[in-house]
């Protein structure tokens, strides 16, 4: 039914606002969007953790690394919402700032991946002669379960944020050049391509004019996508004492600390697990919301 | 005085194969086409139309393919080209239209960005002129508001309009050859008309000439000053379009001609087919491949496949012409 619905908005501005095809297409797609109540939901869930964390420094009640023992392990409370941990330290303080550092995390993450990752994936799609050897690669790559893949090139790296970051965005890689070459390949063979061949552009030009902005779109969700799994890959490192290193504060690593007081202290690790949470859903709804309104069928 | 533009000179297409090496798609493929002439090339599908059009272009990928021949284009070998002359003969000397108007243009670009690619790319304009240049064009190829379709995507126009859009880029240079892959074929009828009342128009206007590649042999006879038919990757025959529709000779071409409605035709409406299909590419080792869907096939036919035979300005490629023809 909502289908339906869709399709038909879809179809009228499009014959009637033809003067004004390019604003109206980005209304169209906001109009999508928020028709879409999966994607509505979660683009405010992440509006809402990107704004806390953004504003950390500002909406936090404590200093982070404070520690204030008469106070420790005390549960929810109007001075300390939700709650504090075995240090006295607040749990929300340090979640609106560990918030920060997981939400970076996943940028960088997905930001590196996607590059290498495109880059590839146009590589082996559009000059043939290599993708042999980038697939193989990348099929090697891909038969490792991402997270033993990232704590193993974390043990090489070495401990740390950023190594944990780099290990995270490495093992993001393969299935961005699996979806890339997949719809370049496609697009490669597709009359236009050939046309502008057959007027002489070059092959850089071809690639950058003609074939980049048809695989925007799975890239754009890809990437909304991976971008959950990737805070949540690098929040499983930081539980294992991998990344983020003490006193510093991040998601994965409260849920690490908190585990060790379980029995006495539920408040800490139930909030940080639940924004891993909220964060990744928000990111997956957002990501088939964004699926459903760049897709070409309903255009 | 009849100028020679371009001259194909016994070329060879073969594809790399996974198992046994290589698959033949054109075989000894010879032919020429005059400046401002129309060549029109028929065949059934998969009898190497579009390769040999392609080939001209040479965009043939050259790691799974082999090429050998000549292609001289106004008395130049094409093949010895680099890659970077070939680009700047693409879309400037030769350029081609597509099959699939739906398809041939990039849904994301603007109508007026792509063609005013064609026209950066070949130093004809630059940013200041260069939407009056394509608003120019637009207008010469009939589109109606041509101010404001250059602010439009592919997929608010009709397949009609698309394929004007593709005729206007191809002759936005002024191309001495056009290649028209199925210029026609996924337009309707009278949509087809006027497309080809306008590639004859600015045929007229530029001296172009004309490769027509089709399956339609009523475009064909509209358009076409010399035809050249194609069964199996070879010529089969060529003539000029009136002794070719009154005078055919090829059993092949007569199955063709006889595939095609005629009002007073005797068979009471019923038409001919030709019985079977082309057979796959590398399956016929000798004899004349049309043999095993000819009805005057005799033993000469397994044992060798024929030359061409000439006879007044018609060549054909049958034994049963072998008496009266001259071996070309």
């Amino acid at each position: 039914m909502t289908l339906e619905n869709n399709r038909s908005s879809l179809v009228y501005p499009d014959s009637i606002e033809i003067e004004t095809s390019s604003k109206s297409s980005i209304m169209n797609f906001l109009k999508k969007i928020k028709k879409n109540k999966g994607a509505l939901i979660g683009s405010m869930i992440l509006l809402f953790f990107i704004l806390t964390s953004a504003l950390a420094p500002v909406i936090a009640p404590y200093p982070v690394n404070e520690m204030n023992f008469e106070d420790s392990l005390q549960g929810p409370s109007t001075e300390h919402w939700l709650g504090t941990d075995e240090f006295g330290r607040d749990i929300w303080t340090r979640m609106l700032y560990g918030g920060r550092v997981s939400l970076l995390m996943g940028l960088f993450a997905v930001t590196l991946s996607g590059t290498i990752g495109v880059t590839l994936g146009v590589i082996a799609g559009y000059y043939r002669r290599l993708d042999i050897y980038i697939m193989q690669f990348n099929d090697i790559l891909m038969t490792f379960p991402s997270l033993l893949m990232a704590i193993a090139i974390v043990a090489v790296l070495g401990v740390g944020l950023t190594n944990a970051m780099i290990a995270v965005a490495i093992s993001v890689v393969p299935s961005f050049v699996r979806v890339v070459r997949g719809s370049v390949l496609s697009i490669r063979e597709t009359e236009y391509v050939e046309a502008s061949r057959a007027i002489g552009v070059k092959n850089w030009k071809i690639i950058i004019k003609h074939i980049l902005p048809n695989v925007a779109s799975p890239i754009i969700i890809l990437a909304t996508l991976e971008f959950g799994s990737s805070i949540l890959s690098a929040a499983s490192l930081s539980f294992l004492g991998l990344g983020e290193q003490p006193p510093n504060p991040e998601w994965g690593a409260l849920v690490y600390v908190g585990k060790s007081f379980l029995s006495q202290a539920w408040w800490m690790t139930l909030f940080p697990g639940l924004a891993i949470m909220l964060v990744v859903l928000g990111f997956n709804l957002l990501g088939d919301g964004l699926r459903d309104a760049l897709d070409p069928r309903s255009k | 005085m009849t100028i020679e533009l371009l001259k194909v000179e016994n070329m060879n297409i073969s594809f790399k194969d996974d198992e046994s090496g290589t698959t033949s798609a054109v075989k000894d493929l010879s032919f020429y086409i005059n400046e401002g002439e129309t060549v029109g090339l028929v065949g059934e599908s998969g009898c190497g139309k579009s390769v040999t059009a392609l080939s001209l272009m040479r965009l043939i990928e050259k790691n799974s393919s082999f090429i050998e021949g000549t292609i001289e284009l106004e008395g130049e070998d094409i093949n010895l080209f680099s890659e970077k002359k070939m680009r700047s003969i693409r879309g400037n000397k030769i350029s081609m239209i597509f099959q699939e108007p739906m398809t041939s243009l990039n849904p994301v670009h603007k109508i007026g960005k792509q063609i005013g690619e064609v026209l950066h790319l070949h130093a004809l304009a630059n940013k200041i002129n260069c939407k009056e240049k394509t608003i120019e064009i637009l207008k010469k190829v009939g589109i109606p508001r041509a101010e404001s379709i250059v602010d439009e995507y592919p997929h608010q126009l009709s397949g009609g309009m698309r394929q004007r859009i593709m005729i206007a880029m191809a002759m936005a240079c002024n191309p001495k050859l056009l290649i028209a892959d199925e210029p026609t074929t996924a337009l309707d009828v009278t949509i087809q008309a006027q497309i080809l009342d306008l590639m004859k128009m600015l045929q007229e206007e530029y001296n172009t000439a004309i490769l027509l590649i089709t399956h339609d042999l009523g475009v064909i006879s509209e358009m076409a000053d010399r035809v050249i038919v194609m069964y199996y990757g070879q010529i089969v025959e060529e003539a000029d379009v009136r002794t070719l529709f009154k005078n055919p000779k090829h059993p092949y071409t007569i199955g063709l001609l006889n595939s095609v409605p005629n009002i007073d035709s005797e068979n009471e409406g019923r038409l001919i087919p030709i019985e079977g299909n082309v057979p796959n590419l590398g399956m016929i080792k000798s004899g004349c491949p049309f043999r095993s869907r000819c009805q005057h096939a005799y033993v000469k036919c397994h044992e060798k496949n024929p030359p061409l035979f000439k006879r007044d300005s018609q060549f054909v490629r049958c034994w049963l012409y072998e008496e009266e023809g001259v071996q070309a």
